[in-house]
This record gives structure tokens, sequence and C-alpha cells, in this order.
């Protein structure tokens, strides 16, 4: 693995770049695993039907 | 009795007309201005074109006959708060806000109030869907609504702020469960304050049930500079497919609509919120508390102009909403 990335030919910009692609991704599932979980959370509470105010 | 419809020609006047009819009231549509003899009520279903509905207003009150509006256009508001309050206690009822929000929800906060000493706060909520059969009502109201800048009632003063801001999480009942609402224009924050002297803030949010639609809905709507119907019509035309596409990409797996009214304030010594909320189909809560206030005026139960929630009390508007299906939910919260 080590040889196989010394040997590499993508330069110092293109490492950085994919850096950077490799990070926004992960920065895209964690929001989205975010979100998600937010949207799941836990209830308020019940919501219990009023029935008539007049009774 | 007889009653005539205004807007009859939409989707929300012709479900108007036929609930009125299955109500047992002869129900005619008429043009806006049309002469209002012989009716024992006239019922407005326009969205927008708050003069069209003063100069029916006005007809109807020459003939003594009582008008209702369902008129939810933030456009609108001012102009029809104002014409209703020009009205003299002699002069034949003039009821504006006769939908869901503002309309209902204003009868709620009344309602959550009775428990309350005095009432601090009161926050509106509502969620549209745009995934049924009414998307596009559904897109037209929170396009009109998160655009803009809103009226807001913030430490005893009114304010304006800009709408589609200021995002929170609120749980709504199942199957809509949380979901995120914004700043919205409407008219519940220029009149409850005055059934409420003691309240701090009244605002109202609203938003879309489908996340990604939301999204795209208020990215267009800040773009929206002159928060009028022409210009959201002309941003709707031109962004359509977008929002069509984002329709078909967000689909949710229900298509209910709801609203939220958390009335906050102080009960003895301890501070408490009430929180009541209603949950349906777009078209339901649009048509039925109209349908309900048109009854009420025909039969006579209605005296004097104002909003809806002024006009009538909790005990006798909430039946009629019950009978036809709309039903309201009370949040137990678990730390109480």
């Amino acid at each position: 693995m080590g040889k196989d990335k010394k040997d590499s030919k993508v330069g110092k910009t293109k490492t950085r770049k994919r850096k950077v692609l490799g990070l926004a991704a992960l920065g895209a599932v964690a929001t989205v695993l975010f979100r998600r979980n937010r949207r799941s959370a836990k209830p308020e509470g019940v919501w219990r039907d009023l029935g008539d105010p007049r009774a | 009795m007889k009653a005539a419809v205004i807007g009859s020609e939409s989707q929300k006047g012709r479900r108007v007309a036929r609930d009125l009819q299955e109500a047992g009231l002869e129900t005619i549509a008429i043009d806006p201005g049309q002469s209002a003899a012989g009716f024992d009520v006239i019922v407005s279903s326009l969205e927008g074109f708050p003069e069209k509905e003063i100069t029916s207003a006005e007809a109807a009150g020459s003939h003594g006959v009582p008008f209702v509006s369902g008129n939810s256009d933030p456009d609108s508001a001012e102009a029809l708060i104002a014409f209703a309050e020009s009205r003299q206690a002699k002069d034949a009822p003039v009821v504006i806000g006769c939908g869901w929000s503002p309309g209902l929800s204003g009868i709620l906060a009344r309602l959550a109030a009775r428990e309350l000493d005095s009432v601090r706060r009161v926050k509106v909520s509502w969620v549209v869907s745009t995934s049924g059969p009414d998307r596009n009502r559904a897109l037209a109201r929170a396009m009109l609504s998160l655009s803009g800048s809103a009226v807001t009632f913030e430490n005893g003063a009114w304010t304006r702020r800009q709408a589609g801001q200021e995002g929170e999480e609120i749980f709504f009942p199942e199957p809509i469960g949380w979901k995120a609402v914004q700043i919205a224009r409407a008219l519940d924050p220029l009149t409850l304050p005055g059934a409420f002297p003691a309240t701090e803030r009244v605002v109202v949010k609203g938003g879309i049930s489908e996340p990604f639609v939301g999204r795209l809905v208020r990215r267009i709507a800040s773009r929206v500079t002159l928060a009028s119907r022409g210009s959201i019509e002309r941003a709707s035309g031109a962004y359509g497919q977008l929002i069509r596409a984002a329709q078909g990409f967000g689909q949710s797996s229900h298509s209910w609509s709801g609203m939220r009214v958390d009335v906050t304030g102080t009960a003895g010594d301890a501070t408490k919120t009430i929180s009541l909320a209603v949950v349906d189909q777009l078209s339901n809560l649009d048509s039925i508390p109209l349908v309900v206030s048109a009854i009420l005026a025909a039969r006579g139960e209605i005296v004097g102009s104002g909003t809806l929630d002024s006009r009538v009390t909790p005990e006798s508007f909430l039946p009629g909403i019950t009978q036809r299906g709309l039903r309201v939910a009370r949040l137990d919260r678990r730390d109480s």
C-alpha cells in the first residue's frame, strides 16, 4: 500500500482535492443521518381527542 | 334558508357550495357586488381581491344580510380588518377570517386561554402537504405566506420580520409528526393581541410537510421581492417545473395538513402552555370552518362584525366542525 502511494502519480493538488471532496461527502452523509435522526426524535407528548367542548 | 356563494368557480367555492346544500341551505352562486336581496347569508370563498369582498359586503349590508369571508390571503388582511372594524353594531355582521388559519386558530387560542389566568404568548403553527390532490393550493399558500415581510407581535408591539426565517421543528399530531416551520405572513398577529391584553408575543409560523419541497419553496419565496399575489404567481410559473420535479422527488407517505396553537401564560404561580391542534386534508381545513360560519350567520347566531374568533364562542363553533369530521386534539406533554 505504502509503495503504491509513493509510486502514485497523483500530485499534491489532486490529493488535496480528493481530501476536500472526501470530507464534503462525509459531511453530507453526516447531515443526512443527523436530519433523519432528528425527524425520528421522540414525540413531545400524546395528542388526545378533545371531544365535544360542550361536554 | 338561502345562501349566496362568491367565488364558487374555485375548488374551495365549489366545496363550500356543496357542503351548504348538504346542510339544507338553498345555495346560489353570485358575482361579487351582486344584489344580496332575499338571501340569509353571503359567503365569500375568494382568496385575495379584498376590494371585491368589500363591495360584496356593502351590497349585503344594504339588505341587512350577514357576510362571511374565508379569505386567508395575507395581503388582504389589513383592508378587511379595517372594513370590519368600520362597521357599526346595528349593521349586518361582516365576519372575516373564517378559515383554519386565520379563523379556527383564534378560536382554539381562546379555548386554551380559558385555562390560564393571563396569556403571555400565542404561537400558531401550520403545515401543508404538497403530496395530495390539494398540492397546488398548498404551494400557493406556502409561497404567499413565506415571502415578503410578516407582521408579528413582539414585546407588546407590532414589528416586521422577514417571512420564511426563524425555522424551528414543531410536533404535530400523527401522521404529520415533527415538521419545520418558519415565520409566515398572517392575520392572527394583527387581531389576537386585542383578545389577550397581557400578551407579549403573537407569531404565526408555517411550512411544507415535504422537507425538500419546503426548502425549495423557501428559496424561491425569499427571492420574490414584491410579496404580492401577482409576483408570487409569476415566480410560481417561472419555477413551476423545478417545484414539480421536487414534488416528484420528495413525496410524502401521506397528504395531511395541520395546525397547532400553543398558548402560554400563567395559571396560579406556574407558567403553563396549552397546545391544541387539528389535522385533516387541506380542502377540509379550508372549507369546513367557512361552512360552519355561514350556517351560524344564516341562523342569526352571529352578532356584530370582526374576526371569526371575536364573534363566536368555542361552544357554538366547534360542534359544527366536529360534526363534519374535523377533530381537535390536545397535547398531553410527557413531562406533565
